[in-house]
């Protein structure tokens, strides 16, 4: 849901306390950034200078900061560089038959043989006149990776055009964010020689910068989990993790290394324990017992088969496998 | 060539929440039962992945492939419809267990005025109260008739609450407004965390009744009365979108497939896409269905002597239309019966607090982990003096704050750079909001049919929306976002965004829910309804169609609750019909 478009301008707020210190992160550290640059090795879909463009627009959609690393130092690029050259980049799963408002010749379906019969021709639109209705989502005749290899090119035109310099990639920061502001309000005019609109791309690169700070470093971004450890978040809960013993207490948990990727996870009892700190679940006495029950547990199946079979009636019942586990109601 | 196939009892279309409960009640009375699911086969052990936010929730891994499938959107008649070409508004499930894998787990029961809400209406208000071009009617069915089929489904299930009138009884915890119920949830309620405690601690002092929100969440390891054991919710916060690896949260693969494949009476045919039901229409039945194996692209005719339509509202509605069964609705004349009383979800009320000196720990939670009231929901509250109908359930859920998805900033905030970060930043673990479910009610020109333009894989047209806010849902909004407002505020927060307005037209972009209602409506008057009050089809008396496209209105709840009744309503229905093949309804008109 969106809220509404409210003028308030607040400050910028103080970094949460504990969120970020550059000691705790094994990556390039505030005084190098400038150093992160793109690397050509490992680039699945763009060429280099579209990964340069495209590092420096996510560099400033989610800066590296006061407030910690960003998408630079996460890796974001090629996060989105991997993407492309994925079913997603490729439009796989959207529906992409045309025609295409506002690109398509008018009445398209006049010679089309698989015409369904019962085409009433009132509804018939000229669509290369027809605008989309701003409420009727994504027109554009572009999967993902066209959208950027489009947009891509109208940014460096436009930066050719309206500044002395080759590259999106060469223009200095407070430029740049002239040029992201303008994507943003749609006011770029190189972009009206290609089928996506400035602000329709500027979304999809926003979106596409914030899956790579905090998506799963399987992506390719979030390295280091950077993006996670930025926002306090424990990492994904792995497979049958829980915090059905902490989910109740009202402290805040203040995050600490060992506890990301483990805070829900019984690491002992999965046998895969590392050498970190004790997480914080394990520091309770109730913290981790239900994992023990879990792996008892093998359901859901069928316990009394002939129940399934609908041959007896039997009354609902509650079987409470893990008494171990009460404790969580303190 | 189509390949013929021999005759079963009953075909199911689809194997979700629907086609699964008519599958389980009837293979269990022995009749051979096949369901045809157009995606994979699914089972817990395939979600031991599951907790990927970009796989899941943002490239929609369970969700129908739209490239095959979608539908067309506009908002009015006489806008050209175009295809919803990726997912925004809702999410349309495909494979074994549907929707009914990735939903959340909030399952409530409709109210007892929804059921009657023409009638109550006109006896309450006056008819003059109903505005011109609301098509508002009665279900054909009473709440009373339809519990113990609520009952079923609960028990079913495994729903986890707190009872809040138990034949009568108004029980002191739980929700004072819900209709009467045979007996306790079968499960206790979930935990109540921080947040929840505020709320309804808050809701409390401002003269609400709340109550901890019905969820089929597991709160305990439970056997159900099929002898299917499911377990217990580890609040991990991967709900909606994902499946339970733990097998947690009810749904279909965790209940009612495991009991029917348990008969040795049920057969289970996935990547079998139903393309037409094959209509006589002199004879008023269906005699089988006509489905393509997407493995192998051959077709095959199925014939059966009961079809069960348990699609999803929109497929239902469409295979209705491309096999030409039932009238078309026409949105100028008001006649025809298909694609009428289209509804959806008005999440327009809301509330986003900001909390500056506390903080807690969001990222856990539960899909259905919510505290609720129903104070403004239903006719609960006089609507003589306001210029709306119905209402909706305001709830507070913690759903687990996963971490590309909840980037929550005060309005004003830039949507990029330093500033975007550090209020982001800030309010990742102390901002909540709160929202209202609203009620959407069914109005002329919001309706389904064909698309006259764009088709699917196979070169069938599309199904074409229609739909838009009316006044109904603005007022609704006005009336019910500055309570919403107040009430965030109440609760501490030091700054509250609040929505107190709905504007422009419904936006196909942005998710808000997947509770697409109606287009197959039940009622008494064949005239005025597709199904009976078995869920029975007036115009082909072995077609059922259970589901949310029997709605003929869509209330302020989520709709699992009532879609899984009327399946045990239509499966006890199919029961009847195979032993006394007739119409199980007399039609009033």
């Amino acid at each position: 849901m969106r809220v509404g478009g409210g003028l308030a301008v607040f400050g910028i707020a103080a970094p949460a306390e504990g969120t970020f210190d550059p000691e705790d992160f094994d990556v390039a550290s505030m005084q190098e950034i400038e150093e992160v640059e793109v690397e050509e090795q490992g680039l699945e879909y763009f060429t280099i200078q579209q990964a340069r463009v495209v590092h420096d627009l996510t560099a400033r959609i989610y800066p590296s900061d006061d407030n910690g690393p960003g998408a630079p130092e996460a890796g974001v690029v090629y996060f989105i560089d991997g993407q492309l050259n994925s079913a997603w980049g490729r439009g796989e799963r959207w529906y992409m038959q045309g025609p295409f408002a506002g690109k398509d010749p008018t009445s398209p379906f006049e010679d089309d043989p698989d015409e369904p019969e019962d085409v009433d021709p009132e509804t018939e639109v000229p669509w290369a006149e027809q605008n989309p209705s701003e409420t009727q989502g994504w027109q554009y005749a572009l999967t993902p990776n066209e959208a950027y290899d489009q947009a891509i090119w109208a940014i460096e035109e436009h930066t050719q055009s309206a500044y002395d310099a080759d590259s999106f990639a060469d223009l200095e920061a407070d430029q740049q964010e002239e040029i992201v502001a303008a994507l943003e309000n749609g006011a770029v005019e190189s972009f009206d020689r290609v089928d996506i609109d400035a602000s329709g791309f500027f979304l999809l690169v926003r979106q596409n910068t914030l899956e790579g700070m905090f998506s799963d470093p399987m992506y390719g971004g979030n390295r280091e989990m950077i993006g996670w450890r930025l926002k306090g978040f424990p990492g994904t809960p792995g497979a049958l993790g829980s915090y059905r013993s902490l989910i109740e207490d009202d402290e805040y948990i203040e995050l600490e290394e060992g506890d990301y990727r483990r805070l829900a996870d019984d690491i002992d009892s999965l046998g895969i324990d590392g050498d970190n700190e004790v997480p914080a679940n394990e520091q309770s006495e109730e913290g981790h017992a239900h994992v023990h029950d879990a792996a008892e547990a093998d359901y859901p199946n069928v316990v009394d088969e002939a129940a399934a079979r609908g041959e007896t009636e039997i009354e609902a019942t509650s079987i409470d496998l893990d008494d171990a586990d009460d404790g969580g109601d303190q | 060539m189509v390949q013929q196939l021999e005759p079963v009892d009953v075909v199911t279309i689809g194997a979700g929440w629907t086609g699964g409960i008519v599958a389980k009640e009837l293979a269990q009375e022995e009749y051979q039962v096949v369901s045809l699911e157009r995606g994979g086969e699914r089972e817990t052990e395939n979600f031991f992945t599951v907790h990927d936010e970009l796989g899941y929730a943002l490239r929609y891994k369970l969700m129908q492939d739209l490239s095959k499938e979608t539908i067309t959107f506009r908002n009015t008649v006489d806008e050209p419809a175009l295809p919803m070409r990726r997912y925004g508004a809702f999410l349309p499930g495909s494979g074994e267990g549907g929707a009914g894998v990735h939903w959340n787990g909030q399952t409530w029961r409709f109210l007892p005025y929804d059921f009657e809400i023409r009638s109550r209406t006109i006896d309450e208000y006056g008819e003059e109260k109903i505005p011109e071009n609301m098509q508002l009617q009665d279900w054909g069915i009473s709440y009373e008739e339809l519990e113990p089929y609520f009952d079923q489904f609960e028990y079913t299930a495994g729903i986890a609450g707190e009872a809040g009138n138990v034949e009568g009884e108004i029980q002191e915890a739980g929700n004072p407004y819900e209709g009467p119920r045979s007996r306790e949830y079968p499960l206790p309620p979930m935990v109540e965390t921080p947040v929840l405690e505020r709320f309804k601690e808050t809701a409390d002092d401002l003269g609400f009744e709340p109550f901890q929100a019905p969820s089929a969440n597991l709160t305990e390891s439970y056997t159900n009365p099929d002898g299917v054991q499911q377990g217990q919710c580890e609040y991990c916060g991967y709900c909606e979108r994902f499946g339970c690896e733990w097998g947690a949260k009810a749904s279909p693969i965790t209940t009612v497939l495991p009991a029917a494949q348990e008969t040795g009476n049920f057969e289970l045919r996935t990547h079998a896409d139903v393309v037409e039901l094959l209509y006589d229409e002199e004879e008023d039945v269906v005699e089988g269905v006509r489905y393509v194996d997407r493995r192998t692209d051959e077709v095959y005719e199925q014939p059966a002597d009961v079809v069960a339509l348990t699609a999803y509202v929109l497929n239902n509605v469409r295979l209705l239309l491309l096999s030409g069964i039932g009238e078309p609705y026409d949105p100028e004349t008001g006649e025809g019966v298909v694609g009428k009383n289209y509804c959806y979800q008005n999440f327009g009320a809301s509330a986003r607090g900001f909390f500056d000196d506390e903080n807690w720990n969001l990222y856990m939670g539960a899909g259905a982990l919510g505290a609720s009231f129903d104070d403004l929901n239903g006719d609960n509250f006089d609507h003589s003096d306001l210029d709306f109908l119905h209402g909706g359930n305001v709830a507070l859920n913690q759903t687990g704050d996963r971490p590309i998805a909840n980037n929550p900033v005060p309005e004003g905030t830039p949507s990029w750079g330093s500033e975007f970060k550090a209020q982001s930043l800030e309010y990742y673990h102390s901002s909540i909001s709160v929202s209202a479910q609203g009620a959407v009610l069914p109005f002329r020109e919001n309706y389904l049919d064909l698309d006259p333009n764009y088709t699917d894989q196979y070169g069938q047209p599309l199904l074409r929306m229609t739909f838009d806010w009316r006044e109904q849902d603005r007022n609704l909004v006005e009336h019910i976002g500055p309570q919403l407002e107040e009430l965030m505020a109440e609760m501490g927060a030091d700054r509250v965004d609040a929505t107190t307005t709905l504007e422009g037209s419904f936006d196909i972009t942005p998710y808000q829910s997947t509770h697409n209602t109606g287009g197959a409506i039940m009622g008494a008057d064949p005239n005025e309804s597709v199904v009976n009050n078995y869920l029975q089809c007036w115009d082909a008396h072995n077609l059922f169609i259970p589901g949310a496209s029997a709605f003929a209105h869509n209330s302020g709840y989520n709709p699992t609750g009532t879609v899984g009744a009327l399946a045990f309503r239509a499966a006890e229905g199919i029961q009847e019909y195979l032993d006394s093949p007739d119409m199980l309804a007399d039609a009033e008109s």
